[in-house]
């Protein structure tokens, strides 16, 4: 156990200047956070940005170059076995053995864990309930559907009583439904125990059910916070238009509103200003260019990212380049 | 040693092994059916072929040994191998982040390995008393220890070469290259005895031709004389059993390794 000389809480996990380098590329370069017990906390970033590395790391299953990992009182490097049985693990792809049953997986993982058998019984009873899966508890993986694999493979990730449960890319690949779901079981099982909960995502509207959002970007923290608080960056409504001439609209919004934060991206001007409703008719009249699209939004995670980072979280084609 | 999770785990693993076997029932059928089979036809078959009077021994009974070995061989090394599946499925990470120890892995593997082993073979012991060959129950529990020595060193090479081995692909030609001079070369299906220097050699590197070997010897040692026991077995009983006990516990501390470094 690592001493905590005030006597207060320890949190769930401390991350001391994590580093990890693949040859010259720093896949996560320096990074500190701290996640309280009980806190849903994301990590939001693109492919590649290195949020698989971090949690690889976090659950012992990669050394780092640097760095110090704390989990549930445990120093990662040091009492690995530890820090594993405290750690639930939900992977990006399944690794559940998919010619056994939903209940005979579940059951080797309590086993794996140390769970005794009376705990077992009741613990299965409980959580396959609650992703609904208890009906289908005989069925081999092989026949379920993807949505209901991911529940199986969070049910057997919950059933040792995790402390910390890690969630990589959890809903990806799952159609809307389904991931609403998951995210109604996670809260569930959050109000069940004081679980904390570690994700990784490129989704904004997952990010946006966090309680902190820590914004990734190649292997560095850009921006950690309560996504409202990151949201309250934007100054106030997001605007995007597209004109004839864009470097000329720039000028002119420039010059007649220098107030204003405008910048340039890729084939859009982003815009963002307070009361954006009212915003728009004096833009129209002072951009000469034509202007080809315009669109108005509340901001969101996606516009705190693109401003970070000049990128958008998922690049779509058409926005690589000029 | 005895604390009750690390049972648990232990457990956990041989459990796994055992149900994946018993699960696939085309394969529990056609493995404990395919070697009564060959030997029915092999050896009765050759046993026309080359009469007893001109041999001095039955054909059957020095061919009955030799397949059980055999099997043992196929079905260990297969066992020990499955980790190449197991990776490519991703079940291996289940594992491998599990708070398990990866001393209690190995373990658990090679118990699993083994007992697919027994599975297999257990059957075949029915057929002694049809061909002439008597079992005490003595002699049951000496094949039994012995098919579970063999078993347990040659999981732990399979799992030794599995290391060595990323790609599933490879997994039919390693089984194909390894397997059938290992078993040819251990005087499973003809006897090594008289062979060449150069097989003599190699089968003396060999591991299961001590299995062979081994099994042969308890087998025949009351039914048939020291002299042609003599022919039909290249080591002696001590020298067979030390050999595979060394190799057994090499092979534990190797898989051991092998999974301490597996990522």
């Amino acid at each position: 156990m690592v001493n905590n000389p005030n006597g207060q809480k320890p949190p769930a996990i401390k991350v001391e200047n994590l580093k990890k380098y693949f040859n010259d590329i720093k896949a996560v370069d320096d990074v500190s956070f701290e996640i309280k017990k009980g806190e849903i906390f994301g990590f939001l970033g693109p492919n590649g940005a290195g949020k698989t590395t971090t949690i690889n790391m976090l659950c012992t299953l990669l050394k780092p170059d640097g760095g110090r990992i704390i989990i549930d009182g445990f120093d990662a490097m040091l009492e690995e076995s530890k820090v594993r049985s405290a750690l639930g693990l939900v992977f990006q792809e399944s690794i559940l053995d998919t010619h056994l049953s939903v209940e005979e997986n579940i059951y080797l993982h309590a086993l794996l864990y140390g769970l005794d058998i009376k705990q077992y019984r009741k613990r299965l009873r409980e959580i396959l309930k609650l992703v609904e899966l208890w009906e289908r508890r005989k069925s081999l993986i092989d026949n379920l559907s993807g949505g209901m694999r991911r529940r199986a493979e969070i049910a057997r990730s919950l059933i040792h009583l995790p402390k910390i449960l890690f969630l990589d890319e959890p809903t990806v690949g799952l159609d809307p439904q389904t991931r609403k779901k998951i995210w109604d079981y996670l809260f569930d099982a959050r109000k069940e125990t004081e679980l904390t909960i570690f994700l990784t995502t490129q989704y904004i509207n997952e990010a946006e059910d966090c309680d902190r959002v820590a914004i990734i970007d190649n292997g560095k923290i850009v921006a950690l916070d309560k996504p409202e608080k990151l949201k309250e960056m934007m100054g106030g409504d997001v605007i995007y238009f597209r004109s004839e001439d864009n470097d000329l609209a720039i000028e002119e919004i420039k010059k007649q509103f220098p107030l204003i934060s405008v910048y340039k991206f890729g084939k859009y001007i982003n815009l963002e200003t307070e009361k954006g409703d009212e915003f728009l008719p004096q833009l129209v009249k002072t951009v000469t260019p034509r202007i080809l699209s315009m669109e108005l939004h509340r901001p969101t995670l996606e516009d705190v990212f693109l401003k970070l980072t000049g990128r958008k979280i998922r690049e779509e084609k058409e926005n690589n380049g000029d | 040693m005895f604390n009750p999770i690390r049972m648990r785990a232990i457990y956990a693993i041989w459990r796994r092994e055992v149900l994946l076997y018993l699960l696939d029932r085309v394969r529990v059928f056609t493995s404990i059916s395919t070697p009564i089979l060959v030997f029915l036809i092999f050896g009765t078959g050759l046993k026309f072929i080359i009469p007893a009077n001109l041999l001095g021994y039955d054909f059957a009974h020095f061919f009955y040994p030799g397949i059980i070995a055999a099997m043992v061989a196929i079905m260990a090394f297969d066992s020990g191998m499955s980790i190449v599946w197991d990776r490519e499925f991703g079940f291996l990470r289940e594992i491998l982040v599990s708070p398990i120890s990866r001393t209690d892995l190995a373990l658990g593997k090679l118990l699993g390995a083994t007992t697919r082993c027994l599975i297999q073979a257990l059957p075949m012991l029915l057929i002694a008393p049809f061909i002439g060959l008597t079992l005490s129950l003595a002699k049951v529990l000496v094949i039994i220890l012995t098919i579970i020595v063999l078993g347990w060193g040659l999981a732990g090479l399979g799992v030794l070469i599995s290391s060595r081995m990323r790609r599933v692909e490879s997994f039919n030609i390693v089984i194909q290259i390894l397997i059938a001079p290992m078993i040819f070369l251990s005087g499973a299906f003809f006897p090594t005895h008289d062979a060449n220097n150069w097989i003599k050699t190699i089968s003396n590197f060999d591991p299961l031709t001590y299995g062979v070997d081994g099994l042969r010897y308890i087998f025949l040692n009351s039914s048939v004389n020291a002299k042609v026991l003599d022919i039909l077995t290249t080591h002696n009983f001590l020298t067979s059993a030390s050999f595979l006990l060394i190799f057994a516990i090499l092979m534990t501390f190797v898989s051991i390794l092998v999974f301490r470094k597996m990522k």
